[in-house]
């Protein structure tokens, strides 16, 4: 095969242009570290007001699943958050922690086993700085009684300029030229997804990023915006709309190393203690939430946000949800339906106590920041 | 039973796939990294490619081999990605060296569309000829030939 004739400048320039971006490529996947959030302002201290109002996600999912934890779920568990007081088990899907109670996750089922992975190996990804929303300090209106059960409204602010006509629609944000993209749903509005983005007068960007909302009423809120403050305010909430205030404690993200079984199917799980926000803070650096196609769906007594990206290998299916203060992420591989790995799931559980008992498979969640190592140990007999 | 407390066993021969991730990843991430024209794209490209690798560890003789395929096909799946990441490419400074003829360069390359883009790193950074190109693509050699005089063709006319 005769290769086409190439401008030998062109060649070099290429080439030259190749090895010094690859240059720059890090050597390693940078583990998450999670900005500080910006100081508050006058106006989201009103929003942080409502929260004993609008509550959070974590206390309904809490007065949801106070009834619903069955005799397997273990002695223990909580009617609110556990706190750091009291030990519990129970079910991974459906029991509430307080945000300083590490969850540990365990697996009854057998033929499961935990792996020891080389660090920063994962399926679930890192989140990253540098893009629009990565690391942010939001607001989040949600309209369900559950957070991840309904409409989803989210905006931010980012402290650079960025070229908005990427986005495809041009749109007013009340008296602001904006841009819009909306992904129409296949079957009505509960999978809209809209994006805007509009220039602020100080060199700043705002960002909304919406789903399960008529476009109309996406552009409406984000025009009511107050975007003088470092998070976006709205006061009045939109009728039927609450604010889920960030959580006040310290950020701390976990991971649960790679676990498998017998069948080649596999799991990853993370954890926040920070509900939707740390979701969103996860999410934002790519993919999942609100961009994946999802859809909610009931799963071992709670309400899961369950995904699957055309792109993924076949096989691969993922789930956020919400328990107490804690919102986590799990991505399975190796799955034969989205049924199945949310039946494997619902399967886990999780302790609070460093004495499981016998015959419970353990892995120790391990902190994602200066994480080095899967640290799983087995409590028990695979076999 | 009783309690047996222990460090986790590992995978199967994990030392030996712990070696090739140590080895392997920076390769991995860097070609990612131009594929997709974005560091954390890449970054999660290159993660879902070793997990691939892992899955497959006792199967496949080239791991390298088997490394850079999924490595070019997952970040030709995730180019067609959400609108986040389309802005999170175009977003971003494009000046990632000092040098601007370089920065103008790269800045081109990733307005190519993909199909483009992909061959001429595979050409001209994982220097495959055009035979190898199609194997790996799994493309006709004329239609990897042709996509690349377009892409040639485009930087020609946009780059000074």
């Amino acid at each position: 095969m005769i290769e086409p004739e190439i401008d030998p400048r062109l060649e070099e320039r290429l080439r030259t242009t190749l090895q010094a971006v690859a240059r720059t490529t890090p050597r390693s996947i940078a583990p998450y570290r999670r900005a500080p959030r910006p100081r508050r302002g006058r106006a989201a201290l009103v929003a942080a007001a409502v929260v004993a109002v609008a509550g959070v996600a974590a206390s309904l999912a809490v007065a949801r699943h106070r009834d619903q934890a069955g005799p397997g779920s273990g002695a223990g568990v909580a009617t609110s958050p556990a706190t750091s007081q009291a030990a519990v088990s129970g079910s991974l899907l459906a029991t509430p922690l307080a945000h300083d109670v590490r969850p540990y996750v365990t697996l009854d089922q057998p033929g499961w086993r935990a792996v020891n992975l080389p660090a920063g190996f994962g399926w679930s990804g890192h989140p990253t700085a540098g893009c629009p929303g990565c690391t942010a300090s939001r607001l989040v209106l949600v309209s369900g009684t559950d957070a991840l059960g309904g409409a989803v409204f989210t905006a931010w602010i980012v402290d650079a300029v960025y070229d908005v006509t990427q986005l495809d629609t041009p749109v007013a944000i009340g008296a602001i030229d904006g841009r819009a993209n909306v992904r129409a749903a296949p079957a009505g509005v509960a999978q809209n997804r809209v994006t805007l983005a509009w220039p602020l007068a100080d060199g700043r960007t705002a960002f909304v990023d919406a789903t399960g909302m008529p476009t109309d009423q996406v552009v409406e809120i984000a025009a009511a915006l107050h975007v003088d403050e470092p998070v976006p305010t709205v006061d009045p909430l939109p009728a039927g709309w609450r604010s889920v205030p960030a959580g006040g404690a310290a950020s701390v993200a976990l991971r649960v190393d790679a676990f498998t079984d017998d069948r080649g199917r596999s799991m990853q799980i993370v954890a926040t203690n920070q509900g939707i926000h740390g979701l969103l803070d996860w999410a934002a650096s790519f993919e999942h939430l609100m961009v994946n196609p999802a859809s909610t769906v009931e799963a071992g007594g709670t309400t899961v946000l369950a995904d699957h990206a055309a792109w993924w290998p076949a096989g691969r299916f993922g789930a956020y949800w919400i328990a107490g203060d804690w919102g986590y992420r799990a991505v399975g591989a190796g799955f034969a339906s989205q049924a199945e790995f949310l039946d494997a799931l619902a399967s886990l559980q999780l302790t609070s106590s460093t004495d499981p008992g016998p015959g419970l498979f353990v892995t120790p969640m391990t902190q994602y920041e200066g994480f080095s190592y899967a640290t799983g140990w087995v409590a028990g007999d695979a076999s | 039973m009783e309690r047996r407390p222990q460090r986790s066993v590992a995978v199967d021969d994990v030392d030996g796939f712990e070696a090739f991730y140590g080895r392997a990843l920076p390769g991995a991430l860097r070609l990612a990294h131009l594929l997709t024209g974005s560091v954390s794209v890449g970054q999660d490209v290159a993660q879902d490619a070793m997990v691939a690798v892992h899955q497959r560890w006792h199967e496949i003789e080239n791991p390298a081999a088997y490394l850079r395929t999924t490595v070019v096909n997952l970040s030709r799946s995730v180019q067609r990605r959400s609108i986040r990441e389309r802005m999170h490419l175009r977003g971003r400074p494009e000046a990632v060296t000092s040098i601007p003829e370089v920065d103008e360069t790269w800045r081109e390359l990733r307005r190519l569309p993909p199909a483009q883009r992909t061959v001429v790193v595979l050409r001209f950074y994982e220097d495959l000829s055009l035979a190898e190109i199609a194997e790996q693509l799994g493309k006709p050699i004329g239609t990897v030939k042709s996509t690349l005089h377009r892409a040639l063709s485009t930087l020609k006319e946009v780059l000074p």
